[in-house]
């Protein structure tokens, strides 16, 4: 037992017991605890296991620098891994486990790792394990066992999480001294003021100041109560972007007065947040220093243990040695007393230290050009060595100190990571041994601790200033010291606690010739766990300056990225999940096909009748029947999700003349054409059918999936390359439902509704358009077929789109009319051999697909130049044609690939497999393909074999164009 | 990013689709040299910054922008209708 709950003192509300599970006991505190102070003032040590080598860790920090006490927290079916326990909030039923240790705390049978030498010193996975038999592939498995973080849980996260906007005119990132007085200032001139603030409270390092706390209150109330600022608290500012652009995360849950995580409330809020102007006020962080042992739990940040005092109430330990390079540490001396902590000794590497210092020092064993040499202790610290040290080296013997808690201050680095996420390199202060914010857009400032202002009164005063300038000397004296070298046998000296980087390891990347920073850190993965090294990073540059003989900065910097703490993936999805992730469209026959049994698909955004099962039909037997039942009567299919573009202007021919590949000038009013359109480069990117409405009234239609992509281009063009042309383009896709009526009865079946236009064979030819009315609706029906049968597109408003398939239906009845999905729809237009997604699938030109004859020579359009580049006409390209297996009940499947018979099987062969079906028509399986030379090899048998399964298939090359080759159907 | 459009005001990034460098010039439909249009399709220039670049409102009034951005800081300088441009 080391740490206690002090008799009084702290933030805590001690008339709020909270309870919480700790591996399976019971561990209580008080509302204002976090997860840390409540297990110190329970006495464990012992938190953590680390990464690598499995030793016994404590808690090192106070906050968000916490690098050891990452806990899992356990809530019904889900599980937070990797969470500090130094920021997470005693709430009442919480519930937590340690990580990395098996099968206890206590006793880790993979801590066997730290006992072998050489063992995963840097590069050790890669030398050991990439030259073994099975090599790294194998191993990876079991390594990636035995070193890691907490585990994650497997079931999707049922939290919610909720996506705001904010808006202000200065956002203050950072409530502390520096913060609070600069949210104050800004307000007071007027401006709309947001304070964010990642801690419980408000107050930053003042919390743990002995005599902040009048000042502090005085702040906090005179926030609070200004209109101008809002603030947030448990609020952290993750990543700063483009344009003034920060990303907040506010936790709403596990805290004492919201307690777990309710499901139907969020359980953080992700801030989007702009803001004419930012103020960094985010502060420093007290580093530490490299020595033998120093992982031992004891051994632990002063202004941490401070922090545990003044914000808790609760003591790290009872015996403290105090080392440190500066004079900050001092202050810490009355608040670990008035705690009751007995300080053994006052370990100072400086030799000389000022008056105050020893003032503040007076009555305790002050050992200047002194430092600890070795911590004692494997799961508890027991004592430490303390010798002398001069220009870094330690002088002759140490002597031996007993203590349970080593109290280790070696200087502040400032928390610069915001002002470098938008890729600013920060500036290096040599006086202060640190990196600064460097040269920010003018919309941000800094002000505080983060610009070097250490002291409370300089960073207020800093904070006041117009434009706050960079501290220009240290304003606590320091000597740098960052390692006090390791005698042989000592031990492991940790840099990196959270990823087990030791000083020897940052030593021997050098030895092996890493000379960059950059690849140090990749080799040995110093600075690249979770905390992203932020009581490391500059530990372990300024440690591999020393090697190179160089200066810190010639050396490098840190490069941070957002997010500053982890961020849940969930948080970052918001409500964008499940059916929320994209937008899910619906036809105007939606509700009709449902109750008609309708199965739907969802392609691409639209969500589609696939195929009508009749009783105990599956969708095999339901396609053939729909395709069979239409080709021999009529069908009904939904053809709503067809995109439909207006245009209008007196230049549109001249338009549809330049983007597609077919002359559009001859077509008349009442008309139809089918059009394929390119891209720039010539290959084909959409096909559909343009109506002439009017004079200067077009419609076009095209693919379902096609339409965003192709409204897009049209606008393009007229916006940005033919603003001459004087055509408007509008989608009306959702404004129009369509129905294809096909069949041989579907022009009887019409002539029974349809009044106002004749529909015989000369009023309206194959390819033409008329306007009349079903049931007192007016409709345009197009003459159009996709199935190869007679048929018919009729379009109706879409408000009257219900209505009119009803009308159709009834008058179905006595036809025997049958609905249609469209997987039969596929079969059919298989049946024919047109072209759709299969075929249309970026790769292909209009030559690929057998339609050269749509390209016109007369007029140049999009695509037509390229599209005749050497490779795109090469003779052996990929060309349409039919496969028909040998074996007729033999079937193909797309993607299989083409070979001819008795070639070696290897690349991608000589064509593909496009699409595929079963034709009722042929009673047959067929399917359409590419093969090079196509059209020369009908006849020829060629093999298709599954890259997936080695399935084999001989297939007969026909022509694509399987039934009703002349067309005698449609045209009838 | 936010974008200023000329039409509705200043808009967040993902109202806006990208489409490229602006700068290259059509080659006439009558011409059939495979190089020019070769160069308009696929060569681009890669300045390090200001670029300017087409974008279409696309979740918004829908007009193509020539929006002018550094590629050094992403500082959006100048935003202007493509069609009024390009007459």
């Amino acid at each position: 037992m080391s740490g206690f709950r002090l008799p009084s003192g702290g933030q805590i509300d001690r008339s709020r017991p909270m309870r919480m599970t700790f591996d399976g006991q019971e561990v209580t505190g008080f509302a204002g605890d976090t997860v840390a102070s409540a297990l110190m003032a329970s006495g464990r040590r012992v938190l953590a296991r680390s990464f690598k080598y499995h030793r016994p860790r404590g808690l090192v920090g106070v906050g968000v620098d916490e690098p050891n006490a990452l806990f899992e927290v356990v809530n019904g079916a889900t599980v937070d891994p990797n969470t500090r326990a130094t920021t997470l909030e005693l709430c009442d039923g919480l519930t937590v486990r340690s990580q990395n240790r098996w099968p206890s705390l206590g006793f880790d049978l993979m801590s066997l790792n730290d006992w072998v030498p050489g063992i995963f010193s840097a590069g050790f996975y890669y030398k050991t394990f990439m030259s073994l038999p099975g090599g790294w592939m194998f191993y990876e498995r079991i390594i990636r066992r035995a070193a890691g973080m907490g585990q994650a849980g497997r079931l999707p996260d049922p939290a919610r999480y909720d996506r705001a906007h904010l808006y202000c005119d200065v956002l203050v990132v950072g409530g502390g001294p520096a913060g609070l007085t600069a949210a104050l200032k800004a307000a007071d001139d007027g401006r709309d003021v947001v304070l964010v603030e990642q801690d419980m409270a408000l107050g930053g390092q003042a919390q743990s100041e002995p005599n902040a706390a009048p000042w502090l209150r005085d702040m906090i109330a005179r926030i609070m109560a200004h209109t101008g600022i809002t603030v947030l608290t448990r609020c952290t500012a993750a990543g700063d972007y483009d344009d003034r652009t920060l990303m907040l995360l506010e936790r709403l849950s596990y805290t004492p007065d919201k307690g777990l995580p309710d499901l139907d409330a969020p359980q953080a809020r992700l801030w989007i947040t702009r803001a004419d102007q930012v103020i960094l006020a985010t502060g420093a962080m007290e580093r530490s220093i490299v020595f033998a042992g120093n992982d031992a739990p004891g051994v632990m940040l002063a202004s941490a243990a401070a922090g545990y005092i003044q914000r808790y109430g609760v003591a790290p330990g009872r015996r403290a040695v105090l080392f440190t390079n500066n004079d900050s540490a001092y202050d810490q001396i009355s608040v670990l007393q008035s705690a009751g902590i007995e300080i053994a000794a006052v370990v100072d590497c400086r030799p000389v230290v000022s008056g105050n210092c020893a003032e503040k020092a007076r009555g305790l064993w002050l050992r200047t050009g002194h430092a600890v040499t070795q911590a004692i202790g494997r799961h508890a610290l027991q004592g430490v060595r303390i010798g002398r040290i001069s220009g870094g080296v330690v002088q002759g013997p140490a002597g031996y100190e007993a203590c349970d808690i080593c109290l280790v201050s070696g200087g502040w680095t400032p928390t610069i990571h915001l002002s470098s996420h938008r890729g600013t390199r920060p500036a290096y202060a040599r006086d202060l041994q640190a990196f600064l914010p460097g040269d920010m857009d003018p919309a941000y400032r800094a002000c505080g601790a983060v610009l070097g202002h250490w002291r409370r009164q300089e960073a207020i005063n800093n904070a006041l200033e117009m434009a706050p300038t960079p501290a220009q000397s240290c304003s606590i004296d320091h000597m740098p010291l960052w390692e006090v070298p390791a005698a042989k046998g000592a031990g492991k000296a940790f840099v990196d606690f959270q990823h087990d980087v030791t000083a020897s390891d940052i030593r021997l990347a050098h030895r092996e010739g890493f000379v960059s920073v950059e690849h140090m850190k990749r080799y040995t993965t110093l600075g690249m766990a979770g905390d992203q090294g932020k009581t490391s990073n500059l530990t372990g540059l300024a440690m591999m300056s020393a090697c190179l003989g160089q200066d810190l900065p010639q050396t490098g910097t840190t490069t941070f990225r957002p997010p500053f703490t982890p961020v849940p993936i969930g948080a970052l999805a918001g409500p964008d999940r499940g059916g929320a992730h994209t937008l899910l469209r619906r036809t105007p026959f939606r509700a009709l096909d449902k109750a008609a049994g309708a199965v739907f698909v969802n392609l691409g955004h639209w969500q589609r009748a696939w195929y009508y099962p009749r009783e105990n039909e599956d969708i095999e037997d339901a396609y053939k029947r729909e395709a069979r039942d239409v080709r021999a009567g009529v069908g009904l299919c939904d053809v709503s999700t067809l995109g439909k573009i207006a245009l209008k202007g007196p230049d549109t021919a001249e338009f549809l003349n330049r983007v597609y590949t077919n002359g559009w000038k001859t077509l008349r009013v009442g008309y139809v054409r089918y059009g394929l359109m390119l891209r720039e480069d010539g290959i084909v990117m959409d096909d559909g059918t343009t109506a002439r409405l009017g004079p200067d009234e077009y419609l076009m239609t095209t693919t379902s999936g096609g339409a965003g992509k192709v409204m897009t281009h049209l606008e393009y063009l007229l916006d940005t390359q033919w603003p001459d042309l004087r055509v408007h383009v509008t989608s009306v896709t959702d404004q129009w439902g369509g129905v294809s009526l096909a069949g041989p009865k579907s022009r009887e079946l019409l002539q029974c509704i349809v009044t106002g236009s004749a529909l015989d064979g000369t009023a309206l030819p194959h390819m033409a358009l008329t306007h009349a009315e079903i049931a007192d609706t007016p409709v345009r029906i197009y003459r159009l077929s996709f199935s190869g049968e007679l048929a018919y597109e009729i379009f109706v408003p879409a408000g009257y789109a219900e209505h009119v398939y009803k009308v159709i239906w009834a008058a179905g009845k006595k036809f025997n009319i049958t609905r249609y999905g469209v997987e039969s729809l596929g079969t059919m237009r298989i049946e024919k051999g047109h072209v759709a997604g299969g075929e249309l699938d970026g790769r292909t030109t209009i030559f690929d697909l057998g339609l050269g004859a749509m390209a016109s020579s007369k007029k140049g359009y999009i695509g037509s130049v390229l599209q005749h580049r050497p490779g795109l006409r090469s003779v052996d390209r990929p060309t349409l044609v039919g496969l028909m297996p040998v074996d007729p009940m033999q079937r193909l499947t797309g993607g299989t690939l083409l070979y001819s018979e008795g070639a070696a099987v290897l690349g991608p062969g000589e064509g593909r497999v496009s699409s595929a079906t079963w034709s009722p028509a042929l009673n047959r399986h067929i399917a359409l393909g590419l093969l090079a030379n196509g059209p020369s090899r009908y006849g020829e048998t060629v093999v298709a074999i599954s890259a997936v399964d080695g399935t084999r298939i001989d297939v007969t090359v026909t022509s694509p164009h399987f039934f009703d080759p002349e067309g005698e159907r449609q045209y009838a | 990013m936010r974008i200023r459009c000329p039409f509705c005001g200043e808009r967040g990034l993902e109202e806006f689709s990208p489409k490229g460098d602006a700068a290259p010039t059509r080659p006439a439909l009558s011409n059939k040299d495979p190089e020019a249009w070769h160069s308009f399709v696929h060569l681009r220039e890669n300045p390090k910054g200001q670029h300017r670049e087409y974008f279409q409102h696309s979740g918004g009034c829908r007009a193509w922008l020539i929006v002018t951005r550094d590629t050094r800081t992403h500082n959006i300088l100048d935003v202007t209708l493509a069609r009024q441009e390009k007459r």
